[in-house]
Formats: structure tokens, C-alpha cells, sequence
């Protein structure tokens, strides 16, 4: 489904001087499975997961990213989202003025249009989005408000897997979704990916703890140090990062 | 008079053609005017309330005789008078005369006087005309005294003591002509006592081509307990021209609430300025301006005078400007000696969408009083590149998504229009239809 080959790529600091973050990307996932990238703060993990969903702020100097076989990286951020990709964000964006069920419709109605479905009137898409909170364990009172704005960050965190259930895309990117929640959250997100889970998606969970990986357990496990991907492994790598931390992978190889 | 009136081709000729009227009874006062005009001259960039609004075009300008409209254009302005009406009293005025097949006044009260201005008796129409006048330093403002020299048309309104309008009055001035027009347009509103309305006053053009320079001049008198809404919208076509004035006087414990719009035009100066010369007034001023076209110049001020206590004024303004254009708030607020408990605040916030347009902003607090509450913010931004991505990420497509963006941030200045119609008809007029 996703192939990465050889990805690097550069930011501009504030002094605009070019810094390479990704050095080198290796990374395949196939429909069905379910990938967890862990790796210490500011390896990249963010900025591979929003090079992934279309961020422009990177310059990319080498290698491809393949979606289902096409370049993604030639499109725009709303195409890759109507391919199926969705990056469930590490920071959530607060957008003021914005109605929180104005947000919703509008992107599920722009990527059913990319499927040739009809829109969502705003009675059926209620009675949808209604279904999906209760999923996520968000109180109904959350489609009032604007979005993202002055939620905590659990709830913002909630609001992002209510994305993910309403769209329902292919190859969801959870950037860090379970920093920060307690175990009710936890749960509300796992049990939301794991609904997720069928043949024909995959998930790509990027995280910090063992505990995630306890309620949703990943095919394959890579760790990702200072832009390289350095060791791959089943699920037993996540247990011995976080016995024995990222120290003894320093110059490991994949 | 006329040695100096002779630099100037079309204000000669304009100011002739105005002699030779009939309606003239108030010659006397029209002469005073244009001498007073003449003797402060037209506004130049080393004034500073003139420095970012090069008028010397104005100047050299040579402006034809105004030509009757096209069938077919009169033909366009009742259809969309059928097809987009609000349910309103309507007056119509096209190039400066009024229409009254295309007006409607059938739900205006039998208590209330309109009618256009030419045809108020002549020692009425000096009265009028001077009213608001005297308030104010004159040559602070030389198009307010060009254009009592010069209009040629014009409505009247007087709304007696406690009438309570239950629709609104809406004014179009639509614009026509393909050549280059002047037209010196003069407005009274007349609100006693306890009166209440909603008044929707709008510009537009009919047709790309449109080469009006309008000259607009509104006197607002409200009594003691008056509610005026007043909505100004300001669509004309990328080539039209507008100059306005708007004079407001307070009564006691009168309110004034006011929105202006403004999507068109390529040069477009607005001064407004409230007299809060009685206590208790409150005046409710915002605005948003749309700038869009390369070479396209707005400029808004405004001014408070708090010359009684208790008064209260809040000012909220925003401009989202494209391309090559540029735009001017000045929003100031007087502050007398003597006018105690005075409550005034003022925020200006702007979109720049291009790096080449340019927005000056600037508050002017002059503050006389020791007991005032007062504040003032301005921001200038780009649309928030992050949010844009969120929602781009989510499918959204890019112009959508920014469209939702100045949605949320023009959305609290449509929703300070009070009356829901008015406020539906100048989101539409100004491309923003409502969010579901
Ligand atoms: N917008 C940015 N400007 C400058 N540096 C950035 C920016 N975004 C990320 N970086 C830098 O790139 C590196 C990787 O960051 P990130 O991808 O967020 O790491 P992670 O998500 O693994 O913690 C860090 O050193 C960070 O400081
Ligand atoms: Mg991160």
C-alpha cells in the first residue's frame, strides 16, 4: 500500500539554513497491517508523518513516496486525503470561528465527492457523526463548539480518531495520539483503531510508550533515530525499548 | 469665485450646469460652499488624513454629461429588482435620478416624509442641507463642501416621534455609465424622538465598465431615544469611483448602529464622523472591506466625537486585501473635556492574502476626560497557513479551505447586522454565503 524508498529531506531554520531531518527512509506497509514507529524526541517522526499527509514546509532532495502505486508526493494535501490517507495530528489545530459540524461534514462530503458518493444532508450526517462520537467517547456537546478550539488535550486528541472513524480512510497515521490520555482515552483510541482494522487499511501508529502497543498490537515495530529508520521488528521490540530504552540501537542498522 | 473655479475644467461645468437648475432656492448657500472648497482646495498626500489617498486624479479628471441608461441596463436592474428583492421600502436612484416605477414605498408608514431630494421646497432644502453642517470644521472635510455645491440629487427621509419602521428601508443607488460621470449625491435622515429603523444604503454598479465617480453625502440627525441601523454596502464595479461623507448627530440616549461594507470600486473614501453631543448616546460602528484587485484603494475613517457623558462607542473594522491593493482605517476618538464616564473602544484586524497589498491602520485616541474607559487593537496577518493544512489534510480543497477560514473571520461583522434579511442580503452581496 505505502512505499517509501530512500526518503530524505530538509527544513529551513529560522535563519534559513537548510537541515537535513530525514536521512535516508526505508518503509513498507502493506493493506492489513498494522505498523508502530517509535524513536526518541525530534528523530522525525512528526515530520515524516506530515511530509506523508502534505505539509509544504519540506524540501524533499531524494527518493519516492508510492500510495496504492502512485506518486504521493506529486499531490496536494486534500488529494492524499481523498486517497485514503489521514494523519491523525500530534498537535491538533484550533481553528476559531470555525463550527466543529460545519468541519466535519464539509471534509466527509469532499472525500465522498472523490468517491463518486452523493453528499450527507445535514440530518443524516447527524445522525452519523452521532454513531461516531459515541465511538470515540465524545460528548455530543463537542459539534457545537469551534474546533479544536479550547479543548483539552484528550478531547482534542478524541476529535481527531472522530476523524478518522467519519472518513474512514486506508492508511491511517497516528502521530503520538495516545501521549497524554488516560486509560478511558486510551481505550476510546484503541478501540477506535482497531475498528479500523481490515484487510484492505493498515495503520502507521507513531509512539513513545509500550502502552499504546498493549491495546492495539502492531505487525511490525521500527524504530527511527535521527532520520533513519535503524532496527525493524516484531512486537517484542517495543517491550525491549522500553526496558532498555533507545541508548543500545546508537549505529544499528534496519 | 469663477477666476478660481477656472483651473477646473469639470467642476466649472459642473457648477454651471447646477446654476442653471431650478431647484436652486438654496443658490446662496451652494456659493458659500464652493468658495469655501475653492479657497482649501482639493486634499493633497501631505495632509495627513489624506497621505495614503492620492486624489489628483480627481483633479485632472474631465467628466462628461451624464447619459440616460441603456434600455437593456434598465432592463437588467428590474430583473434583478424582481428576482432579488428584499421585503422592503425601496428607493431607487440610477445615475443620481430617482426612479420612482422602480421604488416601493407601499409599506411606509403614512406618518413618515421621503422623497428625493429635489423636490423638498427650496427653504426646506437649505434647512436640511446646512443642519449637520455647522457642527462641524468644514474644511476638515472638502468633499463634504464640494458636495453641497454640487448635488444634484439626493433622498430625504423624517421619521416623527415614536414610528417604529417594521421593514426596512432599503436605498439603492445603482451606477451605470460607461463614460466618466460625476455625480454629487445628498442624503437626510431625520429621526425624532423615539423613531427606530433599519436603513440599508447600497452602491452597485451594473456592468464591468462602469466609469461613476459618486460624491456622496449622508446627514443622520437622531433625537433623543432614536435606534438607527444603517447599513451601508458598497458594491460598485472595479472602475467606479466613490467619495462619501457621513455625518451623524446624537441625541440623548440615541443609538446608532452601524456596518459598512464594501467589496468594489477602485478608489473609495469613506469619513464618517458622530457628534455624541448630547449624554447617554451609544454608537455600534463595523465594517469590512474587501480589497481585490490590482491598483484598488479603500479608505475608511472614522471619527467619535464624545462631547457629552455617558457615551458609549465601540469600532470593529476588518479587511481582507488580495493582489495589488491597498487600504486605510483611521478610526479616532475625541474624548472632551467635560465628557466624564465615556466608554469607547476600537479593534482593526486585517488579512493581507498577497505580500504586495497593503492595509495602514492607525487608532487616534485624543482623550480630554479623566474618567474614560477606552482601548484599541489592531492586528495585521496572513490566513493561518497550519489551519489551512488541517484542513486540507481532512479533503478539504484549498480555495474551500480558505474560504471557511475568512468565513470565521469576517463572520461577527455580518452577524452585527440586526435585522436577519438585511444581514443575508449583504453576505450574499459581499460572497459569503452563510455557513450551514
Ligand atoms: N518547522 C520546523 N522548523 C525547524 N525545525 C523543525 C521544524 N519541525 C521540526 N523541526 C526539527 O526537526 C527535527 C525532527 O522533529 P520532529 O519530526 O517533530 O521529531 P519527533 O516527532 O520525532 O519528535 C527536530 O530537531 C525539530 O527541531
Ligand atoms: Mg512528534
Amino acid at each position: 500500500m505505502l512505499q517509501i524508498q530512500n526518503l530524505h529531506a530538509n527544513i529551513q531554520d529560522e535563519n534559513g539554513v537548510a537541515r537535513e531531518i530525514l536521512r535516508g527512509i526505508d518503509l513498507n506497509v502493506n493493506a492489513g497491517e498494522i505498523h508502530a514507529i517509535m524513536g526518541p524526541n525530534g528523530s522525525g517522526k512528526s515530520t515524516l508523518a506530515h511530509l506523508l499527509a502534505g505539509q509544504a514546509n519540506y524540501e524533499i532532495t531524494a527518493g519516492e513516496v508510492l500510495f496504492e502505486g502512485q506518486n504521493l508526493l506529486a499531490l496536494e494535501p486534500e488529494m492524499r486525503a481523498a486517497a485514503g490517507v489521514f494523519l491523525a495530528f500530534q498537535y491538533p489545530v484550533e481553528i476559531p470561528g470555525v463550527n466543529n459540524t460545519h468541519f466535519l461534514r464539509t471534509a466527509l462530503n469532499s472525500i465522498r465527492k472523490h468517491r463518486y458518493e452523493p453528499p450527507l444532508d445535514a440530518m443524516d450526517f447527524l445522525t452519523l457523526v452521532k454513531t461516531k462520537m459515541q465511538a470515540a467517547g465524545m460528548d455530543e456537546k463537542f459539534l457545537q463548539r469551534a474546533v479544536n478550539e479550547g479543548f483539552s488535550g484528550g478531547e482534542k486528541k478524541r476529535n481527531e480518531v472522530l476523524q478518522m472513524l467519519l472518513l474512514q480512510p486506508k492508511l491511517a497515521i497516528l502521530d503520538e495520539t495516545d501521549s497524554g490520555l488516560d486509560v478511558d482515552a486510551l481505550q476510546a483510541v484503541a478501540s477506535g483503531v482497531n475498528s479500523l482494522r481490515d484487510p484492505s487499511r493498515a495503520v502507521v501508529m507513531i509512539t513513545h510508550y509500550q502502552r499504546l502497543l498493549d491495546y492495539i498490537k502492531p505487525d511490525i515495530v521500527h524504530i527511527l533515530m535521527q532520520g533513519k529508520i535503524v532496527k525493524t521488528g516484531g512486537p517484542e521490540l517495543a517491550h525491549e525499548v522500553e526496558k532498555r530504552g533507545y541508548g543500545w540501537l546508537n549505529g544499528a542498522t534496519a | 469665485m469663477m477666476a478660481e473655479l477656472a483651473h477646473h475644467n469639470w467642476l466649472t461645468q459642473h457648477w454651471l450646469e447646477i446654476a442653471a437648475r431650478e431647484f436652486c432656492g438654496e443658490a446662496d448657500f451652494r456659493r458659500a460652499q464652493l468658495a469655501l472648497f475653492l479657497k482649501r482646495g482639493f486634499p493633497t498626500r501631505h495632509e495627513e488624513s489624506w497621505k495614503y489617498t492620492d486624489m489628483s486624479a480627481l483633479t485632472q479628471a474631465s467628466f462628461m454629461p451624464r447619459e440616460a441608461p441603456a434600455h437593456t441596463l434598465c432592463a437588467a436592474i428590474q430583473a434583478l429588482l424582481t428576482s432579488h428583492v428584499l421585503p422592503a421600502i425601496r428607493l431607487v436612484f440610477i445615475d443620481g435620478v430617482f426612479y420612482a416605477d422602480f421604488s416601493d414605498t407601499t409599506q411606509l408608514p403614512l406618518e413618515v416624509t421621503y422623497c428625493a431630494l429635489t423636490e423638498l421646497p427650496a427653504t426646506q432644502l437649505t434647512r436640511v442641507s446646512q443642519q449637520v453642517f455647522q457642527q462641524h470644521d468644514a474644511t476638515r472635510y472638502p468633499f463634504a463642501l464640494l458636495n453641497a455645491a454640487l448635488f444634484s440629487n439626493g433622498f430625504f427621509l423624517h421619521i416623527p416621534a415614536h414610528c417604529k419602521l417594521s421593514v426596512p428601508l432599503h436605498v439603492q443607488f445603482f451606477t451605470t455609465q460607461a463614460q466618466p460621470v460625476f455625480c454629487a449625491l445628498r442624503n437626510s435622515i431625520h429621526m425624532d424622538a423615539h423613531a427606530a429603523a433599519d436603513i440599508l444604503i447600497e452602491h452597485i454598479s451594473i456592468g464591468h465598465t462602469v466609469q461613476n465617480t459618486t460624491n456622496d453625502f449622508t446627514s443622520i440627525i437622531l433625537a433623543d431615544h432614536a435606534q438607527l441601523n444603517h447599513i451601508r454596502l458598497q458594491a460598485l464595479a472595479p472602475t467606479a469611483s466613490q467619495i462619501a461623507n457621513v455625518f451623524v448627530e446624537q441625541g440623548e440616549h440615541s443609538q446608532f448602529n452601524s456596518q459598512f461594507f464594501a467589496c468594489g470600486g477602485k478608489l473609495a473614501r469613506e469619513d464618517v464622523v458622530i457628534n455624541q453631543a448630547a449624554r447617554d448616546a451609544v454608537c455600534q460602528l463595523s465594517g469590512l472591506s474587501l480589497t481585490m484587485h490590482d491598483g484598488q484603494h479603500f479608505d475608511h475613517h472614522v471619527t467619535v466625537e464624545h462631547a457629552a457623558a455617558h457615551g458609549t462607542s465601540s469600532m470593529r473594522y476588518k479587511t481582507i486585501l488580495d493582489n495589488k491593493s491597498s487600504a486605510v482605517f483611521n478610526g479616532r476618538v475625541h474624548v472632551h473635556p467635560r465628557a466624564q464616564k465615556i466608554n469607547a473602544s476600537q479593534a482593526s484586524h486585517n488579512i493581507l492574502l498577497s505580500p504586495s497589498a497593503d492595509i495602514y491602520t492607525k487608532p487616534e485616541l485624543e482623550i480630554y476626560a479623566d474618567d474614560v474607559k477606552c482601548n484599541h487593537g489592531a492586528t495585521v496577518g496572513q490566513l493561518d497557513n497550519d489551519a489551512l493544512f488541517y484542513l486540507q489534510a481532512r479533503g478539504i480543497p484549498a480555495d474551500q479551505a480558505k474560504m471557511l477560514l475568512l468565513t470565521a473571520f469576517v463572520e461577527e461583522i455580518f452577524a452585527s447586522v440586526r435585522e436577519a434579511t438585511l444581514a443575508e442580503y449583504v453576505r450574499v452581496a459581499m460572497g459569503y454565503t452563510h455557513a450551514s
